[in-house]
């Protein structure tokens, strides 16, 4: 055996080379003035690749980019999350088309980044090692920074880019530190060697430095997923984003954390569950808690979805508790449903700002129930779903999200989180009654053009899926419960 | 034993309705559909009733297959002869509420429609259901056209009022949710098999303490529901749905608090029955005090479903099938009365009863119905009211005398305050212009009061068809009920035939029970 080069299986990084190369041939394609219209399609048609590539491998047992030294490997749960980003960016590729054109930055940076940003999350998902973890949340973060400030001319977006960008400059700085405390700890990056550092005999220094480590990690990962106390960039950030870019934000990157998360925290540091549980199980609740009662005084329509949003992150936050497979499945379905949802939401703001009508306020939505009754009723479904409440995925998601903390025995614990969704109830309640039961205050001077087409499929998949999922959801949970199957 | 899947095609018919809704163009076409799915699916029920052995006691008409194999839920529906009653009365009303609204919804028509049918397969469902998850999917369902049809096409806050109902609803379901899904993983510690089945929950044996917080939980979302004081302040507002339900709410204590948590019960049911009274005597007391006919119906709900809760937490044959009988009659005559009412207001636009009077001599015909709607209401012997909350009664009785006393201190105030509406908006000098020229009943209102006035009087004159179909389901619950009580439960005689009231002589036709036995019929005296 060649001691130098040691075997790589180039075959294991199949997913994330298609991602990047995809990224790439738009990148290209885009300098071209002429292919401009083109472009988004291009975008799909290539993600769509993507899509069935990764489908592909489904159901094939993991397979290690490298026997020596794994660092990335292809497993289900890296597949099945890398479908999930994939799913997202079509979504977000299709609120996008007619979204970017009204606001002029329909450039091919904007779909090539965006698709860059996937190859990251994905690089994150199939991570078995920090650097390489790393390496994800830095083409993911670096493309998010410049798609928050896509659109130059509006202050909020170049706000919003900045605010990100340097708060999440110091996440990664954490994670950084939080590295190199465990690499002090263990003497490598991988997660294997880290977690037999955790299960062999370890002295006080080295249980420092872990506990260190391991702190310093959910720093930053808690920023990504908006956890409370590093949430409060989330509402100015959707705010200020094209509301394409906040709902990929809302959706992928947080996705993308949480898969990272449960990998860490499930399969690296279970040996160090007496220290984190407690202090994650307050921070949900403190996520939950902040998420549902700030978001009950919203009247912005953005800001009030980014605090859903961090509520959202702490309900699936608490099956991490568990510890068990039917925990990290819960937060598998629960981010798949998630993404259908918060797509969803945010894209019935995005086509309706693409046809010039005003959405940032409830106010804005007075009426819209007679004025766009499909529009309406998608969102809706959308809010009911978020609310949870049956026949939609929403409810499904949180069932089995809940029944999964209750098997793991923290009754107490989902007794909070579910008294809380109640609470959540309100202020999506509150988005119906002024679509349905107020008229709006005056005819709204809105282009009685059509809405777009690719906006409107976006939407329709969506609210479809949400409703399909709410009432047969078998396949897909067993496609959350294949996926956590290889974690340890 | 049948080859069609009935409850299936009665289940999910009226969803196939609402998409057919969603094609057809106009008010009038999307009445029709309307008003025809419900018909089709009363014709459907019909079929079912007739076939249904009312013997056996056991749920019949089963159909069962996987659903969500990963989370030990099925879809297992089944009717027994307490769910068939409150199924029938539900698919009877239907039609009849569409036809009664026909005109009074004049706005956005097609959705109204939609949802309302929506509304009814969510509720067949909710008694159907003889999965724990099942039941919970159509009773938390059931909470979006609830909320639509209040907040759409309530009366004055109707938002507000709509908002108001979901939170309450959804704070009592939430509980309920954490007790079921608490339920299934005791019942895999125990068994090692994950399941929502009821029957299989039913013979659980859980510890009592942790039985008492469970039962609690599982209160919370009925009580809200029913309304129980002090959780009833939404239903003034939405007054719409009261009786739906009321009906859904007591059919989930009788389904699912009384055999899942007989132990709890030692503890709970005397403090249920104290505040089921309590709420009677409040509900009639404020009910006392409105001018406005539809918030003294919505009081007066509340009052009768304190006669309906009690009933069942006398935890006996009298008692409950009273209650059931209690909530078949309340769906007609206070629905009646309800549908009455609106077609008032739809012709003079006040709720208000000092606008009226005098209306017996330009309306008899709406006044008499209104007479029947409201002499039912207050448990006229012959008209049903009377049936339920004589059994009822009989059955709290038997508990507890002094709470069997104060609630017929209800029975009392209910005269006073329906006599009182009744002779302030149909007696009296017809002093005002525009109840001169107050329309009658046109035929299809006639037509559809009709219908229930029928119901009504058949009840209140002959109920053993009904109390017969509901007596060996009874009492299979009440043996489940009674597993681990430590004293032999009162009562536990079936109640068919003999201790029937005799009916008013004096009562609008009908030959008086045969059956009766004299010294019940003195207790009501």
């Amino acid at each position: 055996m060649n001691s130098a080069l040691p075997a790589i299986n180039i075959y294991a990084v199949m997913p994330q080379i298609v991602l990047v190369s995809a990224a790439t041939v738009v990148l290209i394609v885009g300098l071209f003035e002429r292919f401009r219209k083109g472009i988004p399609y291009l975008s799909l048609l290539l993600l769509a690749v993507s899509g069935v590539v990764a489908v592909n491998q489904l159901g094939r047992g993991p397979v290690a980019f490298s026997d020596v030294s794994p660092m990335m490997v292809m497993d289900d749960f890296s597949l099945v999350a890398t479908l999930v980003f994939i799913a997202g960016a079509v979504l977000t590729v299709l609120i996008s088309i007619s979204y970017a054109e009204a606001r002029s930055i329909d450039r091919g940076e904007y779909y090539a980044l965006l698709i860059f940003a996937v190859s990251g999350m994905s690089m994150m998902a199939a991570s078995t090692d920090l650097f390489t973890f790393f390496l994800g949340l830095e083409v993911l973060s670096i493309s998010l920074y410049v798609l928050i400030g896509f659109e130059q001319r509006d202050a909020g977006s170049n706000e919003g880019a900045l605010k990100y960008f340097l708060l999440g400059a110091f996440a990664s700085g954490f994670i950084l530190y939080g590295m190199a405390l465990l690499y002090g700890a263990s003497g490598s990056t991988e997660y294997d060697v880290i977690a037999r550092t955790l299960g062999g005999e370890r002295s006080d220094a080295v249980n420092l430095l872990l506990l260190g480590g391991l702190g310093l990690l959910l720093v930053g990962i808690g920023f990504k997923i908006s956890m409370v106390p590093f949430h409060a960039w989330t509402p100015d950030v959707y705010q200020g984003a094209p509301t394409p870019v906040a709902a990929f934000l809302s959706t992928g990157s947080k996705a993308a954390a949480f898969v990272v998360l449960i990998r860490l925290l499930v399969s690296v540091f279970p040996g160090l569950q007496m220290e984190w549980i407690p202090l994650i199980s307050v921070l949900a609740i403190l996520t939950i808690a902040v998420g549902n009662v700030v978001a009950l005084v919203q009247t912005n329509l953005k800001r009030l979805l980014a605090y859903s949003s961090i509520a959202h992150a702490g309900y699936m936050l608490l099956p991490l508790m568990a510890g068990s497979q039917d925990g990290s499945a819960s937060i598998v379905f629960y981010l798949i449903v998630y993404t259908a949802m918060n797509m969803g939401a945010f894209g019935v703001l995005a086509v309706l700002s693409a046809r010039g009508m005003p959405c940032a306020t409830m106010d804005d939505l007075a009426g819209l129930g007679s004025r766009r009754p499909l529009l309406a009723a998608i969102l809706a479904v959308v809010l009911f779903s978020l609310a949870g409440i049956p026949p939609t995925a929403g409810f499904m998601a949180k069932f089995y999200l809940f029944s999964a903390l209750v098997y793991g025995g923290y009754v107490e614990l989902a007794l909070i989180g579910l008294l809380f969704s109640g609470v959540s109830l309100y202020y999506y309640l509150r988005v119906v009654v002024w679509m349905y039961m107020r008229p709006a205050a005056e005819a709204p001077a809105e282009a009685a053009g059509r809405l777009s087409f690719s906006g409107m499929t976006a939407l329709c998949l969506s609210a479809l899926a949400i409703l399909a999922v709410g009432v047969f959801p078998s396949e897909l949970l067993q496609l959350a419960e294949q996926a956590v199957m290889t974690l340890p | 034993m049948t080859e069609l899947p009935y409850l299936s095609l009665i289940i999910w018919l009226p969803v196939l309705g609402a998409v057919l809704l969603l094609i057809v163009k106009g008010d009038t076409a999307a009445r029709w559909v309307g008003f025809g799915v419900s018909a089709l699916v009363l014709v459907l029920f019909a079929v079912c009733f007739g076939a249904f052995e009312a013997h056996l006691g056991e749920p019949q008409f089963v159909e069962r297959m996987p659903w969500i194999e990963s989370l030990g839920v099925s879809y297992h529906v089944g009717a027994d002869g307490i769910s068939i009653l409150l199924a029938g009365i539900t698919a009877l009303m239907w039609p009849l509420a569409l036809l009664g609204t026909w005109t009074i919804v004049s706005e956005r028509v097609r959705a109204y429609q939609v949802f309302m049918l929506l509304m009814e397969t969510t509720l067949m469902g909710v008694f159907f259901s003889l999965d724990l998850f099942l039941f919970f999917l159509f009773w938390e369902g059931m909470l979006i056209p609830m909320y639509f049809l209040i907040g759409i096409w309530g009366y004055e806050n109707s938002a507000r009022a709509a908002l108001k109902f979901f939170l309450f609803a959804v704070f009592g379901s939430l509980l309920m949710l954490a007790a079921v899904i608490t339920l299934a993983f005791l019942y895999h510690q125990a068994h090692g098999v994950l399941t929502f089945e009821m029957a299989a929950l039913y013979q659980l044996s859980i510890p009592a303490d942790v039985q008492f917080w469970l039962a609690l939980a599982f209160i919370a979302a009925f009580a809200v529901k029913v309304p129980m004081v002090p959780f009833h302040t939404w239903l003034p507002d939405a007054i719409v749905l009261a009786v739906v339900l009321v009906k859904m709410a007591a059919y989930g204590f009788i389904r699912l608090t009384l055999p899942l948590f007989p132990d709890a019960l030692v503890e709970l049911a005397p403090l249920m029955c104290a505040v089921a009274a309590a709420g009677i005597v409040y509900g009639a007391l404020i009910a006392l005090a409105q001018s406005d006919i539809r918030r003294m119906i919505a009081y007066s709900t509340i009052s009768h479903a304190g006669f309906v809760v009690l009933g069942v937490f006398a935890l006996n044959q009298h008692g409950i099938q009273g209650a059931v009988v209690h909530i078949v009659s309340l769906a007609l005559s206070t629905g009646g009365l309800f549908l009455a009412a609106m077609m008032l207001v739809q012709r003079r636009n006040t709720w208000d009863m000092d606008a009226y009077g005098g209306l017996w001599h330009t309306i008899p015909v709406f006044s008499a119905f209104l007479l029947l709607f409201t002499l039912a209401s207050v448990g006229l012997p012959g008209l049903s009211s009377f049936v339920g909350e004589f059994l009822i009664l009989v059955g709290v009785f038997q508990q507890n005398i002094l709470i069997a006393a104060v609630a017929a201190t209800g029975v009392i105030l209910a005269a006073v305050y329906m006599l009182r509406m009744y002779r302030k908006v149909v007696f009296g000098p017809l002093t005002r212009e525009e109840n001169k020229r107050i329309r009658d009943l046109s035929f299809r209102e006639t037509a559809v009061l009709a219908c229930m006035t029928l119901f009504i009087i058949w009840i209140g004159v002959y109920p053993n068809p009904f109390l017969r179909t509901m007596e060996a389901s009874v009492q299979k619950l009440l043996v489940q009920t009674h597993r681990l009580a430590e004293t032999p439960p009162a009562g536990m005689v079936p109640v068919s035939t003999e201790s029937i009231p005799p009916a008013d002589p004096a009562g609008p036709g009908g030959p008086s029970g045969p059956d009766a036995t004299p010294e019940i019929s003195q207790d009501t005296r």
